[in-house]
């Protein structure tokens, strides 16, 4: 899977709630598409915010190095 | 063979002499204050006179104007400075002169005078104005770490950053000190240079008086911060020591703390706002689900309804119809009735009709029968022919014909003798 932007995975996300909110002629099948949709990024989303631990590179000797 | 001779005389010639006494001289480093008497400022070298205060000695200093510049002190006659150096005797006069590598001013008032004007000057060129700082991103990845590695404020940063997955490349320099300008704009420079690999740029450390701090209210440190490509985010310091640095950043907070807390920010946010819609979601859609499912129903009823009537429709028009069927059943029987009546009394009158034409018949043959030659024949009359013409009258005879008679029963032939008219 490719590597997914998580702030656009939660645009995308926001967008489908936006969507939901704003329907007044209901569209189940579209409706249906987009919960795929929305459940999809909103794995791939909480996959990315897991605790992850942060990884720490300390540079000071590359830089020595230049 | 200079320096045979010498090894040979035991004498030193001047400049040897000279290049000793630097090489002992470079050994005598010193942290000096004064008082500024004069300054001369060249293109590459700034020129200057320490006086002392109470008994007027004077040292001759120079610093090179890219030293100076970082040093971010202006100096000028009157101030009191510190200053940090080498000795050094400048061969072709002989003249012993500083080398400075670091000025500072000295004492807090002054210290915050320089810090006012500088503010003054970076304000009015428009450094710290709102347009020009850009937001920081919403959920950073990548950071550019630019602190101490002792002290508490790497510890309080890297405890309060949480386990986002942060890549962080962090870059220890001083903070504090003579060495800190130079080498937090260093650090700075060296991730300018791969500037898209960086988020953001974090510069911080913890709170301490202005003169600790001052490294932050470095000119050429605050321009660097300002030049940055990477968005920076600067924890410098306590809320009443603003430095300048922090003012040119693009975001600043004032703890290492809060530094790692703005960086959390949006994540621990967007935790949030995943958790609320990965249950919203489907609820969204639920309800969306079941206002189509009662509209339908809602339709259904409507339709069912309008079958209704329908149905009832048919029915009555059925009911109808048989009505009508009936009714033309009986008018079409009841003509039949009339038409068999009226066939029955045809046939009546027919057969009457022939009866009596029958009996006409009758009696014209009765009427018939009596005009009939047989009859008269039979009554003892007979026909008389001359030939095939019947005779009626004697002269249509002659004596000696012969003539034929028909009797009701044969035939004679008779000949004529005697006419008597």
């Amino acid at each position: 899977m490719p590597k997914q932007n998580l702030s656009e995975s939660l645009k995308k996300v926001q967008e489908i709630i936006n969507w939901f909110d704003n329907q007044e002629e209901v569209d189940v099948e579209k409706g249906l598409e987009k919960i795929k949709e929305g459940a999809a990024l909103i794995k791939i989303s909480r996959a990315r915010l897991k605790e992850v631990e942060n990884e720490f590179e300390v540079v000071k000797k590359e830089l020595e190095k230049e | 063979m200079i320096q045979d001779a010498s090894l040979v005389t035991g004498n030193l010639s001047v400049s040897q002499f000279l290049d000793e006494l630097n090489l002992e001289l470079s050994g005598m480093a010193a942290r000096v204050q004064g008082e500024v008497s004069n300054v001369d400022a060249r293109e590459r070298v700034v020129y200057f006179t320490l006086k002392d205060k109470k008994d007027e000695s004077t040292l001759n200093c120079l610093i090179f104007r890219n030293q100076y510049e970082i040093s971010g002190v202006h100096i000028a006659v009157g101030d009191e400075i510190i200053v940090e150096g080498v000795p050094e005797i400048y061969k072709p006069n002989g003249r012993l002169s500083l080398k400075v590598g670091v000025i500072e001013l000295f004492g807090e008032g002054a210290l915050k005078k320089a810090y006012d004007a500088l503010k003054l000057k970076l304000e009015l060129e428009g450094l710290f104005a709102m347009e020009r700082k850009r937001i920081l991103p919403e959920l950073p990845e990548r950071i550019a770490l630019i602190t101490s590695e002792q002290g508490a404020a790497i510890g309080d940063f890297t405890m309060n950053l949480g386990a986002q997955g942060f890549h962080v490349h962090f870059c220890p320099t001083s903070v504090e000190g003579k060495r800190a300008v130079l080498e937090i704009i260093s650090a700075i420079r060296f991730f300018n240079r791969r500037f898209k690999q960086y988020d953001v740029l974090v510069i911080t450390r913890g709170g301490g008086s202005l003169e600790s701090l001052q490294a932050f209210n470095n000119e050429a440190l605050a321009r660097e911060v300002a030049k940055s490509k990477i968005p920076t985010l600067l924890g410098v310091g306590h809320e009443k020591d603003v430095t300048l640095a922090s003012l040119v950043a693009d975001v600043m907070v004032s703890t290492p703390t809060a530094t790692a807390k703005t960086l959390r920010y949006h994540w621990d946010e967007a935790r949030q706002f995943v958790e609320h819609f990965r249950h919203q979601l489907p609820a969204r859609f639920r309800e969306q689900f079941f206002g189509v499912k009662n509209e339908l129903a809602l339709d259904g009823e409507v339709l069912l309804s309008h079958l209704r009537t329908f149905r009832e429709l048919i029915v009555t028009l059925r009911q109808d119809i048989s009505g009508k069927l009936v009714f033309t059943q009986s008018i079409v029987r009841h003509q039949f009735t009339g038409l068999n009546e009226e066939q029955k009394n045809l046939r009546q009158k027919f057969i009457a009709m022939q009866e009596k034409a029958s009996q006409k018949l009758f009696h014209c043959e009765e009427r018939l029968k009596q005009y009939d030659p047989k009859r008269v024949l039979k009554l003892g009359y007979g026909l008389i022919r001359k030939g095939e013409k019947i005779i009626k009258d004697v002269s249509e005879t002659a004596i000696g014909d012969i003539l034929g008679i028909q009797l009701s029963r044969g035939k004679l032939q008779a000949r004529v003798e005697k006419i008597i008219p």
